[in-house]
């Protein structure tokens, strides 16, 4: 009998991800996967998994599953989500075995937007293009490249939970402050006052958001001759800026390319912080090097593999192979 | 022509075997590379490019693989191909044969996965794009916008005029190599009545490829 996990009411924008995917942006595909990295190498190792292990991520809220195998290992990471078995509460960032027939329910966190379920062993979706990541906009990965749809089963590689003892985190504490970004490429296109002005004042994110780019609203930026350029390769993290004035922060699912100046880009360690800001959420921005930048990432790397490490997960590769 | 420089360097880096690069991704007149900076920084990386091109980029190289795309114009519908007839002062057979006397380069893919955007337009067809980009333009589609042309591999939005549709599928998904095209890659595009379309539907993509590699 194949282990599954059931959809039995799933919320609307619950997706396979996991690290994104990597070589094929010259043919037009996103790189997609987990809009907070961290929370999905979290997930995956209190379950043991590798950090970059698909997972089920989820907006807000998962909604109700059912375990359809002999046992199986969850854990719900992202944010403090109200995760219920059966109808009692249990904990986020923690291991919990269910058995066969029982049910869960995540319902929604006020300190997060995205939460991730890993389910120990991994779950078993065909890869797409190197990664079974979803990008439902294009219909690549996950399940026929859609959401998880009410009824839809998930297979799951192991059919029994791991023989372990459960495991247990505290949610790690999220740096706080302004979101570090390394100006350019085309910061030349703003005129001083707007790009000085930029870096001290307060954006809003605004209830335009979602896993291609988040909308904000504040100070109005001006541009210095027009705001097309000829269109060149864009990243999540790029901040492009229309001729509204009004930033527009790419996120995993954005295209490959875009025609809007970009004033900077967030650092690959302060992205996933910034994806877990809600509509209202006050941001701002700061910039650093280069060589900053690279160190930040370095030490975010190291962090995120010492966390992974101390919960016995396998360890984390920098560079996956293929 | 500066995307034949950014063709030149992706080939390059890809030659040249540095360490620490993900992957490139060539635009118009750029080259998007991504790397590991716990393999190569930044400072190292822009230095070995820099030598790239300053030790002189291979532009001119054998012809790539070339295409002949048979396109019935003014279909699914011809309110395109006359609105660029009006707006650019021709008639709807000029633009028709300007159109498909005219050899186009893929610049590069992207916007979605399979789409080759291309160069080589003729000024006299250079239009602005809508102000407003129209949904659910469907995949085959032969449109030019801007300075540009395109084929659309897949239903999405567009700002971009239709001057007919080929039976060609772009990206398709379930084959081996989902892409037909791909950068540098030359395109003809020859007119066919919409019965000779639907006879050439079956036919696979590759079947038009009068170039290869």
């Amino acid at each position: 009998m194949p282990a599954l996990l059931r959809a039995i009411a799933p919320t609307p924008f619950v997706t396979v991800q996991d690290a994104g995917r990597r070589g094929w942006r010259r043919f037009g595909v996103s790189s997609s996967g987990a809009m907070d990295r961290m929370s999905l190498a979290i997930a995956n190792a209190l379950v043991g998994n590798r950090p970059t292990e698909a997972a089920l991520e989820f907006a807000h809220a998962a909604g109700e599953w059912q375990v359809d195998a002999a046992s199986c290992r969850i854990a719900v990471t992202g944010g403090s989500f109200g995760v219920t078995v059966d109808g009692f509460a249990r904990s986020t960032y923690s291991s919990i075995t269910l058995t066969r027939g029982q049910r869960f329910h995540v319902a929604g966190a006020t300190d997060a937007v995205w939460g991730y379920l890993a389910v120990a062993g991994g779950l078993d979706v065909p890869q797409q293009f190197g990664s079974p990541s979803t990008h439902v906009h294009t219909a690549i990965g996950g399940l026929g490249g859609q959401a998880i749809q009410p009824g839809a089963v998930l297979k799951l590689r192991a059919d029994l939970a791991p023989a372990e003892a459960e495991k247990s985190i505290d949610a790690p504490l999220v740096q706080s402050g302004p979101y570090r970004m390394v100006p350019g490429p085309q910061d030349d296109y703003f005129d001083a006052a707007s790009l000085a002005g930029f870096l001290t004042a307060e954006y809003r994110v605004t209830q335009a958001m979602d896993r291609m780019a988040y909308y904000l609203d504040g100070p109005r930026l001006t541009h210095r001759d027009g705001y097309n350029i000829i269109t060149d390769g864009v990243v999540p993290g790029c901040v492009q800026v229309p001729g509204t004035g009004m930033p527009i922060v790419l996120m995993r699912d954005a295209p490959t390319v875009g025609g809007y100046p970009k004033i900077g880009v967030i650092i690959e360690a302060d992205l996933g912080r910034f994806a877990q800001q809600r509509p209202g959420s006050a941001i701002s921005f700061q910039a650093v090097t280069q060589t900053e930048a690279q160190a930040i990432r370095q030490r975010f790397l190291a962090r995120m593999q010492i966390i992974a490490e101390d919960l016995g997960s396998p360890r984390l590769q920098l560079s996956r192979p293929g | 022509m500066v995307n034949a420089s950014v063709q030149a360097l992706d080939r390059a880096i890809a030659a040249s075997n540095l360490p620490g690069i993900v992957e490139t991704a060539p635009s118009f007149r750029s080259l998007l590379i991504i790397y590991e900076p716990e393999t190569i920084d930044s400072e190292s990386l822009v230095d070995a490019v820099r030598r790239m091109i300053a030790g002189g980029l291979r532009t001119r190289v054998a012809a790539g693989r070339s295409w002949t795309v048979p396109v019935a114009y003014g279909s699914p519908t011809d309110a395109d191909l006359l609105e660029v007839a009006a707006t650019t002062g021709m008639s709807r057979d000029e633009v028709v044969a300007i159109h498909s006397s005219t050899e186009f380069q893929v610049y590069f893919m992207g916007f979605v996965p399979g789409l080759p955007v291309l160069g080589g337009l003729p000024p006299a067809l250079h239009l602005p794009r809508r102000p407003d980009p129209r949904p659910g333009i469907a995949a085959g589609c032969v449109m030019i916008g801007g300075m540009q042309g395109l084929i659309v591999p897949m239903t999405m939005p567009s700002g971009w005029y239709i001057l007919g549709q080929t039976s060609l599928r772009a990206y398709r998904p379930d084959e081996e190599d989902p892409f037909l095209f791909r950068s540098g890659d030359r395109i003809r595009f020859r007119p066919v009545t919409v019965r000779e379309l639907d006879e050439l539907s079956g036919w696979p993509g590759e079947r038009f490829l009068d170039v290869e590699d």
